[in-house]
Formats: structure tokens, sequence, C-alpha cells
């Protein structure tokens, strides 16, 4: 099976996954990998232009702080309007899921 | 920290993190490092798209150019600096030009419709060798409103002063007939002009207030109008008040002979009676006309000149209208100059643009190994561009920043200054589109040869041709400049008729008290007689007029019997001992002495004898001076050598000089010499007079040779401006040289090497790589030189203000260029032939 995400997808796991807690950007792509049970890798360096493009449109916000192991690290955490967002987008993706089900479950009539 | 720098951390973060896990998974520290740096995959590309991502493109321009700025400064710091101010000088001299051109051209007649406006003076031959044109008469003005069709506006005016209320002094005011206003547009803010019918000698006694008058007097009061002021012992009714911005022609603005105050108080009706006796004669009036919508300005001279015909008959057919556009005729002298300024300043431009091209240009063929690098390492198009881009275009920003600094700061200084040459230039700033335009015009030539080379993926572009049009034009620029400060020059230092240096003007009044003729001379021979005493005093005597500050009495010149009028002369009174002190020579003849008194003498100037005594000597010959009234005689004892009385670009008038005790001595100009190193006597000489009773006329004590630079004003300003452009031309093109030659040597490192080794000294190889280079300039400067000499044929007999080109000129300036040139390239190549044979083969 092809274990790349699906394009587009990515944003909504980024949001799903600051959503569990304040990450930095590797914390984000582990969160994601365990999501997935392991099935999913990103390529790991186009996970940054992503964050970037969410704090641009105002959906999670960083701040520089301090990891485990006494790094500076940024870390990412879910402003309002992206928790709001992540709850639109999911919506989305179920009804997307269930219509794509009824649509390849047909038979010939 | 740059935004860069932090995408850069974080990812470092990522990679350092990933490694610690893969290390805990049973990896070697290096095996881990290895594999974590693998999958995030290449560092730089996510470093620039993470800044696109976060918007920081801008943010990151401004900081690499800050960067570049500063990289600029340590490396090759006087190159850059000389380079942003070679633009500096381009983009601001081209900008000040146009903004004073914009200002005296566009901006300095506000009127409406100004295309269609014109001044009208009328030139009579017999009055030629003094004017080429004089103000019109009254007594025409009738006329013309009557049958000249194609005028839709005429107005008569001229100045004078009036008393307000009792023992005040005299204002400022301006006479006009009615069209005044619908000419030039101004209304009345408060109450009405003056209506159609509201002049000639019947004209009601009406005023109309200038704003800062009514400001000043009435304090605003806004109902000044209908109420009544005194003016000159008589009651006027103020009809209304003039708006803030009005403006009226000022000093000699509506030309030769016309003066009009600095400032205006009242407006009044033209109250002159044109039809009354001997009023044609009086040439004394402006007359502005606006022609109607789509008339020819040939139509309304031929009406204009037909109905002169009725005039004068006596001069009939000779008497000829003209017409000058306004804003010509406003811009006074400054008009030819500034025409020329701007062509100069577009062609400096022109030679700026194109040798900052030529410096792009080479910078990208220099920078082609690091940029295929870079390339190859995966720097997109565009990331190099900007680069590029963005280094080029800092010499530029700051080039364009600095010049509107020097333009705006040269401006403010001339409007403070505001020389007597060139109009009133208040209000005159910097005008931001020719800023812009220049600024933009260094830009694109910037941007497109730094962009060129790299689209083409050629980094080598056609700098010889660049270097070609860079000599060739500064080459032509400098003759130009040349030109004009050779012939400022020589007309500075020629004969004028008297020496300046050491001559110090000094006018003195005798009281009005003194009415007796007699006691006048006596006290104006005493005067002289103390000042001549002062020990620091070479020679003093006195005229009723000097030398280049106009005319005293015009009347005609005529041998007696003579057929016809004679010619139109200057007629001055002057003591004896006047051509000693002012140092005009007599080449024949003598001066006036004591024996001369009671006898009716004269000295004429060369003109004269050459015109009215050809191939005679006329000493001893009769002189005719026929005025209205009578016609008087005067044997001529001397002939003095001509002097320009008014313009120094005019030829020498027929001059007359009479002894002083033949007319009134009440205000005398007195010329004082003054010894060799010796301290200056004005103030002794100011003592000496007034200890006679003299009043002093401070206004008039100036030393000659300030009459002298005034009057070569604006040669020596066109001059000394049109030779900076020379300089910032070739400056900027020897930049664009030195920049290619050392890209043409540095790529030729290695073959350097080899030549040296081989055995040629630094001296040969210095004149080979001298001789190629320098081949496109030195075509380039024979080029400019031959053009220079075309395009000054050409211009010589378009412009008065220019005396015959001189070919002498153009060579010094093509060889100047050319040397120049040289010293550049050779300071380019000086490094590259002292540098060790082995280490420049091994360069490459």
């Amino acid at each position: 099976m092809n274990n790349a995400i699906m394009p587009g997808t990515l944003d909504l796991l980024i949001l799903k996954a600051v959503s569990l807690g304040q990450q930095h950007g590797y914390g984000v792509l582990l969160r994601i990998e365990q999501l997935s049970g392991g099935a999913w890798a990103i390529e790991q360096g186009a996970l940054y232009p992503a964050l970037f493009r969410l704090e641009g449109r105002g959906l999670i916000k960083s701040e520089w702080g301090v990891s485990e192991n006494n790094r500076r690290a940024k870390f990412y955490s879910l402003t309002p309007a992206g928790k709001k967002q992540l709850r639109l987008e999911a919506e989305n993706w179920r009804r997307t899921v269930e219509l794509m089900d009824l649509a390849l479950g047909a038979e010939p009539a | 920290m740059t935004p860069s720098n932090e995408i850069e951390e974080e990812l470092l973060f990522h990679i350092e993190a990933r490694a610690a896990d893969l290390q805990r998974r049973g990896r070697s520290p290096q095996q881990a490092l290895r594999q974590a740096r693998l999958e995030m995959g290449s560092i730089p590309r996510y470093v620039e798209e993470g800044r696109e991502a976060k918007g920081l493109y801008w943010r990151d321009t401004a900081v690499s150019i800050y960067e570049a700025i500063l990289r600029f400064l340590r490396r090759d710091p006087l190159f850059h600096l000389l380079t942003v101010l070679t633009l500096a000088l381009g983009i601001g001299g081209a900008t000040l030009t146009f903004s004073v051109a914009h200002r005296l051209l566009a901006g300095a007649v506000p009127y409406p419709d100004t295309s269609r406006l014109f001044s009208v003076r009328v030139h009579i031959p017999l009055f030629a060798s003094l004017y080429p044109d004089l103000p019109v008469s009254a007594s025409y003005y009738a006329a013309w409103r009557r049958t000249c069709t194609a005028c839709e506006e005429l107005a008569l005016l001229d100045s004078t002063s009036l008393t307000p209320g009792g023992q005040e002094a005299p204002v400022p005011a301006l006479r006009v007939t009615p069209g005044f206003f619908p000419l030039t547009g101004i209304t009345p803010v408060l109450g009405r002009a003056f209506r159609p019918g509201e002049e000639g000698p019947s004209a009601p006694r009406v005023v109309l207030l200038t704003h800062h008058f009514w400001q000043q007097r009435f304090h605003g009061d806004p109902s000044i109008v209908g109420r009544t002021i005194p003016l000159d012992g008589a009651s006027w009714e103020i009809i209304g008040v003039l708006p803030a911005g009005a403006v009226f022609p000022r000093g000699e603005q509506s030309g030769e002979l016309m003066h009009f105050p600095p400032q205006v108080d009242l407006v009044i009706p033209q109250t002159e009676d044109g039809s009354r006796a001997g009023a044609e004669e009086e040439f004394r009036w402006a007359l502005f006309v606006k022609l109607r919508s789509g008339a020819a300005v040939e139509e309304a001279r031929r009406q204009l000149e037909g109905e002169l015909q009725h005039f004068h008959t006596e001069l009939r057919p000779q008497i000829h209208a003209g017409l000058t556009p306004l804003v010509r005729q406003f811009a006074l002298e400054a008009y030819e100059p500034l025409l020329l300024l701007g062509g100069a300043a577009i062609a400096m431009l022109l030679i700026v643009c194109v040798s900052f091209g030529s410096i792009q240009l080479a910078r990208m063929a220099a920078r082609r190994r690091d940029l295929a690098i870079r390339s190859a390492l995966g720097a997109s198009r565009g990331s190099l561009l900007r680069h590029a881009l963005g280094e080029g275009m800092t010499l530029a920003a700051a080039g364009a920043l600095a010049g509107a600094t020097m333009a705006w700061g040269a401006i403010h200084l001339l409007r403070e200054t505001n020389p007597v040459f060139l109009p009133p230039l208040d209000g005159a700033t910097l005008y931001l589109p020719a800023w812009a335009l220049s600024a933009s015009a260094v830009f694109a030539v910037g941007a497109a040869c730094t962009a060129i080379p790299l689209l083409r993926y050629r980094p080598v572009g056609n700098r010889r041709g660049l270097l070609f049009c860079a000599a060739a034009g500064s080459v032509a620029l400098s003759a130009a400049a040349g030109w004009l400060f050779v012939n400022y020059v020589r007309v500075r230092d020629a004969d004028h008729g008297f020496e300046a240096d050491r001559l110090t003007s000094l006018c003195f009044r005798i009281p009005p008290g003194t009415k007796d003729a007699a006691a006048q001379q006596q006290m104006l021979e005493r005067v002289l007689r103390n000042i001549r005493a002062i020990p620091s005093v070479e020679a003093a005597a006195a005229a009723n007029r000097l030398p280049l500050i106009g005319e005293a009495r015009i009347d005609p010149v005529r041998r007696p019997g003579a057929q016809g009028q004679g010619t139109m002369g200057n007629w001055r009174h002057v003591t004896a001992g006047y051509f000693g002190a002012a140092g005009t020579t007599l080449v024949a003849g003598r001066d006036f002495s004591e024996q001369d008194r009671g006898k009716y003498v004269a000295i004429i100037s060369e003109r004269v004898a050459r015109e009215q005594f050809p191939g005679e000597n006329p000493i001893g010959k009769n002189i005719e001076q026929p005025e209205a009234d009578a016609v008087h005689m005067a044997t001529v004892i001397g002939v003095a050598e001509d002097v320009k009385t008014r313009r120094i670009s005019w030829d020498a008038p027929l001059l007359v000089y009479l002894p002083f005790w033949q007319r009134d001595p009440e205000k005398l100009f007195y010329l004082v010499r003054t010894k060799s190193g010796h301290p200056d006597p004005t103030e002794a000489a100011i003592r000496a007079a007034e200890a006679e009773g003299m009043e002093t006329a401070r206004e008039h004590i100036f030393p000659m040779r300030q009459l002298v630079e005034q009057a070569t004003g604006v040669r020596r300003w066109h001059a000394l401006w049109t030779v900076g452009f020379a300089l910032t031309a070739v400056l900027t093109a020897c930049l664009g040289l030195f920049t290619t030659v050392r890209d043409n040597v540095s790529r030729r490192t290695a073959e350097i090497g080899v030549r040296m080794a081989l055995g040629a000294t630094p001296f040969h190889t210095a004149r080979l790589l001298l001789r190629e280079s320098l081949r496109p300039v030195w075509l380039g400067a024979a080029t400019g030189m031959a053009a220079a000499l075309l395009l000054g044929r050409l211009f010589t007999q378009q412009l008065s203000q220019i005396t015959p080109y001189d070919a002498a000129v153009a060579g010094v300036a093509a060889l100047a260029v050319a040397i120049a040139a040289t010293a550049a390239a050779y300071l380019s190549i000086r490094k590259a032939v002292q540098i060790d044979p082995v280490a420049a083969i091994r360069a490459e």
C-alpha cells in the first residue's frame, strides 16, 4: 500500500495533531505517524512550510520554548480559529468519505 | 535573528531530535545523523518555501538589501561609493534641471490657456541699434482692440506708485485695462473686477486691493468693498479684493525697458489717453494678448502690424509688431539656457544609465562562476535574480535617494539666493515626476542589464557597445560644456569698454534745496576734488549713467545737413577725467577740459565715428542732437572706444558724451578707482560727499566687477551647470569602463600568467591589455568629437547665446575623456600585471 498521505490532507492532520496538545515540529510529525499507526510517512521537511502556512492563516500559533532535551524549540498550539476550522474540516472529511463510500459501493442496476 | 535563520534553526532542531530518536533505536551517532538529514530533504529549499509560506519575502528582501549594503561597504567600498555618487549626481542633476525648468517654463505663468497668451512688442529699425524691440505705445491700444479679430482679449499695463492717506510712503500699483482680468483668469475674491469701459482718462476712481495689502492694512475686513481710500490726495472707491495667489509680471518679465515692482499692493484702471499729442512716441506700455482659440499667431501679428501703419507717418512702413509667448517672456534670459540645459540633462542621464548598465553587466559577468554553482545547487532562477537585482538596485536606490536630497537642497538654495538673472523662483520645489522619471530610467537600465545575462544563461553581454556609447556621449557633452565655459570666460573678460577691476560705483544726490545750477556745479566739483584727495584713490569722475546699467537720454545722432533722422543714440553727460577713471580708451582727440567751459563740445564713440564719419577724421566736425523743440550742435573733440550699455550680448550702441556742465547734476554716479593694493576708499568717499551736504544713494554703491558678474551670470550658471553634467557623465563612464576591464582581466588571469612566465614584462602586458580594453572607448571618443562638432554647428545657428564653436575645445574634451578612461582602465589592470606568474596560472 502507498504510505504517502493523500494530497491536501496534511493541513487537517497537522491541526488534529496540534489540537491534542502543544507540540514542536518534530512532535507534530511523530504524533501524525502515531495517529496513523505508523502507516503514513510525511516527507519531513515538507511539514514546515505547511506549519508556517497554517500559522500565517492564524489557525495555529507558535512560541519559542525549551524541549524535553533542553534545546530551544518552537512550539505550536491551536488558536480558537484553528479549533473551529478543525471541526469544520473534520465534518467535511466525514461527509466526503460517506459520499465516496456510497458512490463506490454502487452496483450496476 | 533574521527570519531565515529562525526557520533554519527549527529545521536543525528537527534533525537533531530525529537523530536522537534513531540513536535510541540502535543506530550509531553518525548513521543517525545521516539518516535524519536524508529524511529531512533539502534544507535550503524548505527554508525558502517556509519563507514564502510565512509571507516573509519582502521582509527578507529588505534584510538582504541591508546585508548587501553592509557587504558592499566592506568589499570595494570606494568603488561602490563612487557608483552611488555618480548615480546621485546624475539623477539629482536631471531632477534639479527639470524642476527648475518646470517651475520657470510651465509654472511661471499661472494663467489659463497659457499657450494662447502672448506679449506684444514693436520693432523699429531706427532704434534697433539700442533695442531689438520696444514696449508698445498706449495710442495703439484702442485701434488694436477694434481691429484685431484674432485677439480674444488685450490688456495694456504699466506700473506706478500711489501714496495712501497723507504722509505715508508710496505703495506699488499696477495700472491695467479691464481685459487684464479675463486674460489672466484672476477674479476678485470679494467685489468685482474693472468693467469694460473703466479705462482711459474718464475712468472712475476705483481700486482693487491685493490680498496681502488687504490683510496688512485692513486686517482682512470682509466689509471693505464700497469703502473709500485716500490715494495721492484723492478719494478712491475700493471695488474688490484680489485672491492671495494672484501673480503679476515682475521686473523685466514683460521685456526690456519695462520694470514692474517685485510686489503689487493696488490695481487701478489704466488712465492713459493714447490719443493725446505725442502719445505714439512713448513706448512704455506692456501689452498682453490672448488669441482666440484656433487663431494663428501670424494672423494676429499681421493684424496688429497692419494697424501700426496708421501711426508714425515718419516711421512707416518701418515698424513691426512681434508676439512672444508669455511663457518665454516671463522666463527672461533663462529661457534658452533652460532648454539647452534640459537637453544636456537628458544626455547626461542617458550616459549615466548606459554606464550603470555596463557596470551591472560586468558585475554579472564577474559572478558567472558563483551563479553557476548556486544554480547547480538548486537555487531557482528567481532567487538568483532577486539576489543579483538586490545588490544592483541597492546602489540605484541609494543613488536615487541621495539624488533627490541633493536636488531638493539645491532648489531650496537657489530659492534663497535667487540669482538676478533668474526669474523669481519662489514656490519652486522638487518636481517629483521628474525625479521619478530620472530614477526609473536608471533602475530600468540597471535591472535589464542584470536580468538579461541571467535569463539568457549567458552572463556576457555586449559591453563594448555600451562603452562606446558612454564614451561618445561623454565627449560630446564635455565638448558642449567646454564651449559654454570658454564662451563665458571670453565674454566676462572681453573688453566691454571699461576696466571693471578696482572700480567702484557710488551715487550721491544734491539735496532738493539747492536749486541754483551754478551752486550745484560747484558742489559736484568740490566733492570730486575731495574724493580725489583720498590717498587710496587713483582717479574719480562722475557721469549721469554708467556702463551696463542702461541708457540716459535717447535722441537721434546725425551730422548737420544730413538727410533723414540719423540713428538713435545714447547721449550722456560726464565730467572731465571720466574716461581715465572708467578705463575707457580715447582712441583719438582729447578729453574735456576747463577751456571747453561754455563751448558746445562732444566726444563720440567709435561706432558713431564709423557710421557718421566713414573714412573721415571726425575731430573738429559737428554733430547734431535734434530734440523736440530745438536742435543742439556740438563739435567733436575726441573719439572713445565703444562701451556696452545694457546687455553684454548686444552690440555697443551709438554713444555721444557731453560735458557735465551742460546739464543739472542732481543725481550722478561717481566712479572711483582704487590704487592697486590700497584699502577700499568707499567709506572715505561717502564722508567726503556728505561733508559737502550730498545725500548718499546706498543702493547704487557696488563694485563694477559685480556688474559684469551679474551681466554674465546666466552664462556662468549655464556653463558651470553643464560642466557639472559633463563631469558626472565622464565619471560614470570611467566607472563602467573600470568594472568591465577589471572583469576582462580577471578572466584572463591564467593567460596573463602564461605571458609573464614566457618573459613578457608588466609594462608590455599592461600595454596589450589597455590597447584591447580601450579600443571601444577611443572609437567612441572620436565619434563623440565628430558628433559634437556637427551638433555644435547646428546649435550655433539656432541659438543666439552661443558664439561660434571651437574645434580645439572639442579636441581637449576628447583628450580629457580618453586620459580619464585610460587611467580608469590602468587602475583596474595594475594589480593583474604585478601578479606572480605561477599563482596566476593556478588561478583557473
